[in-house]
């Protein structure tokens, strides 16, 4: 009883705390001004919402900070999808914010981003439908009462927006209850010989990974409900390279890594050599180069470096050198022995080999493969 | 009288429509069109039944038909329509821009004047470079006037007034896609750009009265001048535009030329007189205006006439010529070109469901590519771009907002999908026809210069011809014969053999002119004006078509001889080097070897740079190394025979151009090859005789690889196989390495009768190629050897029945009978 307390109370002093409670001011402040329509049970109106994500200023000066850096026109594309009652779909490499713009969205447009259903493997009907609470169940047999509301459910109920995290690690069949939902727009409780018809602001918003392996492809029925919109990754060599010296920092002193300082000379590389053969040409855009099988994502890049870091504090003189990456580099490019080790020589010849001072990364990979 | 103007945008659907409408309701008795007057000669082929746009009025100095400039006109084109409708209602027709035979001759005088300038004082040219640098700096700066805004992009300015972020898609949203009443439109766009212009004139006007008045004092000769150095100076910041208020070059000229045109329209008592011109020129030429504001903007028929007095003049030539939807979406003669003209034509046609009409088109496409596009998924698309254009506050949906659409519900937010629904909808492959009576286009003049210069027959006749291309004029006439070939004009064919056999300075060809060639030369004319572009955007569009490396190649080889730019060849070369990158065929690669080196040996016959060639080479090369060995991995006997083929490309053309590090790991990995017994037999068998004719391997080392290969521990198909790869060829190995024919003799002996006839037609495969004096040598080696040696009886009954070396009593007269058929199976 005392654990469900805890679990149940508002922790103020949570460790992250929810869009709509972090941004609530910002929230308010555009509520106020926001005197568009509003289609029924959004919080904000679509202008407002777009606004919120993309941040600006607000006619009596008043700052909105931006979630979402990148192509504005994606996120208006998002909005006017969720307006048009289709299910919107964010689609794209992992790290590209997929699931904090979908966190704002349900924030902005229902003030409510907990409505969240995460996929997994383990992912069953009851979490995208309902439960039964087994003891109601037995004693008073099929009711109303003894149904335990999924979050899409609860939604459907409020007219809020649902959220489902990595749909396509959700198997196929269950993947497919949502077809009903997407399209009816209810939610049928045979057990009861009725269902749960949603209200009106009801949609879903799912995000997925695309080049993931092991994933349960959508299947076309359900792809055809869903708009897509596909996030890109990072735009420029240099906000990467950023982003991934930010986490390596942040990562490396929660590790407490004997080394002083990550290198940003070999940050850069590991991330230029992760852009190229993720985009399939040079950064110059002078040479085409095969792209190997992994995904190749800043994510992996920041794993790397923390790898690189490790060998070099613990085994090498603590200053992260080409050796301490050529192992970490080789070992995710190369996911498919055959064909990326091909496409990961190729490239050694074809580009590291050619390359002003790259020498010594050039050698320390050759020597692994 | 009355007097319309109607200010246009050039190839607006929506202005088109409009404009319609109000000349079906003004009936007007003369319409004056802004296009060259020049073009009067040809305008009536416009009504021809053959005429199809899109397609471009070419307007050029005949004996410079580079600098030509086109008016293209598509279906939904204004002025195109316009013109239909005076040749179909038989009105009169004008075409009253400034013409080019004075525009042309300005451009000469001062091109004279620059060059006089540059020969005259070196020091000056200096401060000029420097003065431009500067000018460019302050382009850069933001604080521009507002009138340099106005005059850089007016349309610019009023969308931004309107809160839109291009002018393109503010002139859509609401001059093309409006549905207000026609002649409102035309009022509005008046209005509008009166008030621009007016402004414009407020800044910079002062500048205008005196430059006019100044010409009322100065002498002819100054004004001139005046003029010229405006254009110079117009001219020097690249089509840039700082201080003055023109907006184009001749701006003022061109539009003194429109009154004093329409002024004459007036005066000839013309009642009805509609005018269709670019809508930036309307306020200025309406000259019956009272209004207060039109007169100050415009300058009076005496100011005109002064501007317009003693314009030089030159030759002109004027034709039409098919055009493209591609090509349409460049800038050109009017300085306007379209982003998107199949998205304007489909909207010209369909103006009512236009974008459901889209997004259907667009869901076929898909569909015809196998891809799921259900039309409930056009239904959210529709409304997806309705949302989107609310959403920004758009009144109708523009082309962004479809294809951020078709985007996301057709393509699953796949832009690949994306791309290829806007390259067949939006730019299309749509070309133009011409009439047969169209005059000769500058194409055709250009190279009848270029036959005359060359002193070339023209003839129907076969004609042979030798050229030496160590000679000029017999080089530039080899060229024009490529350069005809490249764009399908098949005039001269090159004979082939007789080039091999007489070297690279000798050239043969068989000329014979067929008449159809002028039809291809009248479409190759959308391509370009002179030989040399025509060419060079046809190599760009074959070089687009082509899906495989050794094409890719070829056509470098096959372009080369026409000696076109080298921007065109960088460009095939760029695209090597990105096909050769992602390409994950190693046939390909080691087939694409031999042109290029072909290239790069010869190529300096022709004086071409191959500098720029060799880098993609070794690249080509560095990833056949790395690709070789994992793709001979599973090769079945065709495919073992192929790559024998590609192996020995590859290794001939080593031969001919490589450095010692390149053959270095070439052998490596020929030699990593013949270990891995993986590998087809065949494969390892020709990289181990490679290897040994390069000397890379000795005769020690070889007689231990052929007594590992050929071996009774292995698979007797196998040891054939290799054995028919290492002697393919050639027989002289066999003939002077006595160990090899011992270990094979020895093989073949310990062979049982029944695979030794397995093997036979194998056998027989890899001796077959060898020349008849090899064969007759090899019988006598065996004879030879038999005397040293007698267990090669048992051999030589079995590898050959050639008569002449059994020892046996010969019944001359059966033998008689036998020759003939030995010697057809010697023989093939």
């Amino acid at each position: 009883m005392a654990i469900t307390k805890k679990i149940l109370t508002e922790v103020s002093s949570a460790l992250r705390q929810h869009a709509e409670q972090e941004f609530s001011e910002e929230l308010a402040v555009l509520s106020r001004h926001d005197d568009r329509a509003k289609p029924v049970n959004w919080k904000l109106s679509p202008w407002a919402v777009r606004m919120y994500l993309v941040g600006g200023t607000l006619p009596d000066g008043k700052v909105i900070s931006p979630k979402y850096i990148g192509n504005v026109r994606l996120i208006e594309i998002a909005v006017a999808t969720l307006a048009t009652d289709r299910a919107l779909l964010l689609y794209g490499l992992p790290g590209t914010a997929k699931s904090w713009v979908s966190e704002h969205l349900a924030a902005a447009i229902s003030c409510d981003s907990t409505l969240l259903i995460q996929g997994t493997a383990g992912t069953d009907e009851s979490a995208i439908r309902y439960g039964w609470n087994y003891a109601q169940l037995l004693a008073s047999g099929p009711s109303a009462d003894a149904i335990v509301p999924s979050p899409m459910m609860r939604a459907m109920i409020d007219g809020k927006l649902a959220r489902v995290e990595e749909l396509t690690r959700i198997g196929n069949d269950v993947q497919d209850t949502l077809i009903t939902i997407l399209s009816e727009k209810t939610l049928p409780i045979p057990e009861l010989g009725s269902g749960v018809q949603a209200a009106k602001g009801f949609n879903v918003i799912a995000t997925a990974n695309n080049r993931d392996k092991g994933v349960n492809e959508l299947s076309s029925a359900l792809m055809r409900r869903f708009n897509t919109v596909v996030l890109p990754v990072p735009d420029s060599l240099d906000e990467e390279v950023q982003i991934v010296e930010r986490r390596v920092d942040q990562l490396g002193r929660a590790l407490a890594l004997p080394v002083a300082k990550p290198a940003i000379e070999e940050i850069r590389r590991v991330v230029t050599i992760f852009r190229e053969l993720r985009n399939g040409v040079t950064t110059d855009g002078k040479t085409k180069v095969k792209s190997p099988s992994g995904t190749l994502s800043t994510a992996e890049a920041i794993s790397v470096i923390n790898g690189g870091l490790a060998m070099a504090g613990y085994y090498g003189d603590g200053v992260l050198k080409a050796d301490d990456l050529a192992a970490g580099v080789t070992g995710s490019i190369v996911k498919d022995p055959a064909q990326d080790a091909i496409v990961w020589k190729e490239y050694l010849q074809t580009v590291v080999k050619e390359r002003e001072g790259w020498k010594d990364l050039y050698r320390a990979c050759r020597e692994i493969i | 009288m009355k007097l319309n103007i109607f200010g246009i945008r050039h190839h607006g659907p929506g202005c088109s429509r409009s404009l319609n409408n109000a000349i079906e309701l003004l009936q007007p008795d003369i319409l004056l069109i802004e296009a060259p007057p020049e073009g009067e000669d040809v305008i009536e082929l416009a009504a021809h039944p053959d005429m199809s746009p899109p397609v471009a009025m070419i307007v050029y100095p005949p004996d410079k038909p580079d600098d030509a400039v086109f008016y293209p006109f598509a279906s939904f084109s204004p002025e195109w329509n316009a013109i239909q409708y005076a040749l179909k209602k038989n009105i009169s027709l004008r075409l009253i821009d400034l013409p080019w035979k004075h525009r042309f001759a300005l451009d000469e005088i001062e091109k004279e004047n620059i060059t006089k300038q540059q020969s005259e004082d070196s020091v000056s040219v200096d401060s000029c470079a420097n003065e431009v640098i500067v000018e460019v700096d302050i382009d850069d700066t933001s604080d521009k006037s507002f009138a340099q805004q106005i005059i850089e992009d007016p349309l610019g300015v009023l969308s931004r007034a309107s809160g839109f972020e291009d002018n393109e898609t503010w002139w859509e949203q609401v001059i093309e896609q409006s549905k207000g009443e026609s002649l409102e439109i035309f009022d509005g766009i008046f209005e509008v750009m009166s008030v621009l212009r007016e402004r414009v004139f407020a800044e910079c006007g002062e500048d205008n009265r005196d430059n006019n008045n100044s010409c009322n004092k100065k002498s002819d000769e100054d004004n001139l001048d005046n003029n010229n150095s405006t254009n110079n100076k117009y001219n020097k910041k690249s089509g840039k535009f700082t201080k003055h208020f023109l907006r184009g070059k001749y701006e003022l000229l061109r539009e003194s030329w429109m009154r004093q045109s329409i002024r004459k329209a007036i005066s000839e008592g013309f009642q009805k007189i509609a005018v269709v011109c670019g809508a930036w020129h309307a306020p200025v030429l309406n000259v019956v205006s009272d209004s207060e504001l039109l007169f100050k903007l415009t300058p009076t028929e005496q100011q005109d006439n002064f501007l317009l007095r003693k314009l030089p003049k030159s030759k002109v030539s004027v034709t039409w010529t098919p055009w493209t939807f591609s090509r349409l979406a460049y800038r050109s003669g009017y300085g306007a070109g379209v982003a998107a003209p199949g998205w304007y034509e489909h909207l010209w046609t369909f103006s009512e469901q236009a974008v459901i009409r889209w997004i259907s088109l667009a869901a076929r496409l898909l569909r015809a590519e196998s891809l799921d596009a259900s039309s409930a998924n056009v239904i959210e698309a529709v409304r997806l771009s309705e949302t989107l254009a609310s959403l920004r506050g758009r009144p109708v949906v523009g082309i962004t907002e479809v294809n951020e659409a078709i985007l996301t519900v057709l393509c699953r937010g796949d832009f690949v999908l994306l791309e290829l629904i806007r390259r067949k909808l939006e730019t299309g492959f749509r070309i133009g026809s011409v009439p047969k009576e169209t005059p000769a286009v500058p194409l055709l003049r250009d190279i009848e210069t270029e036959q005359k210069r060359l002193r070339m027959k023209v003839s129907e006749e076969i004609i042979s011809v030798d050229f030496d291309l160590r000679k000029e004029t017999d080089r530039a006439k080899s060229r024009l014969l490529h350069r005809l070939n490249l764009l399908g004009i098949d005039w001269g064919k090159l004979q082939q053999d007789q080039v091999r056999s007489t070297g690279t300075f000798h050239e043969f060809w068989q000329l014979r002119w067929q008449v159809e060639f002028l039809v291809r030369i009248i479409e190759s004319n959308a391509l370009g004006n002179t030989l040399e572009s025509a060419v060079s955007n046809a190599i760009r569009i074959k070089a687009d078509s082509i899906r495989s490396l050794p094409e890719l190649t070829a056509l470098i080889e096959s372009v080369l001889p026409a000696e076109v730019s080298a921007d065109v060849i960088d460009e095939l070369l760029e695209r090597l080097r990105n096909e050769s990158a992602v390409s994950s065929d190693v046939s390909g690669l080691m087939l694409a070897i031999p042109p290029l080196v072909n290239v790069l040996q010869y190529g300096n016959v022709r004086g071409t740079k191959a500098e720029r060639l060799a880098p993609v080479y070794n690249a080509i090369f560095e990833r056949i190394l790395v690709g070789l060995i994992p793709a001979s991995a599973s090769l079945d006997d065709d495919a073992a025979v192929r790559r024998i083929v590609e192996v020995d490309a590859v290794q001939n053309s080593l031969k001919l151009y490589s450095s010692a590090e390149q053959r270095k790991d070439w052998q490596k990995v020929l030699s990593a090859i013949t270990k891995d017994d993986v590998i087809h037999g065949l494969l390892r068998g020709r990289c181990t005789r490679i290897l040994y004719e390069d000397g890379t391997i000795s005769g020690e080392d070889l007689s231990c690889s052929l007594g590992l290969a050929v071996t009774t521990a292995i698979d007797a198909i196998k040891v054939a196989q290799w054995m028919q790869g290492f002697l393919c060829g050639s027989g002289q190995l066999l003939l002077q390495f006595d160990l090899l024919w011992s270990i094979l003799n020895s093989w073949v002996c310990s062979l049982t009768d029944e695979v030794f006839k397995e093997l036979l037609p194998l056998l027989r495969r890899a001796f077959s190629e060898f020349s008849a004096p090899e064969i007759r040598m090899m019988g006598e080696k065996i004879k030879q050897l038999e005397i040293q040696n007698n267990s090669v009886t048992k051999i030589k009954s079995k590898i050959t029945t050639t008569a002449q070396t059994k020892k046996i009593q010969l019944d001359k007269q059966r033998i008689k009978l036998v020759i003939p058929i030995l010697q057809e199976i010697i023989s093939d």
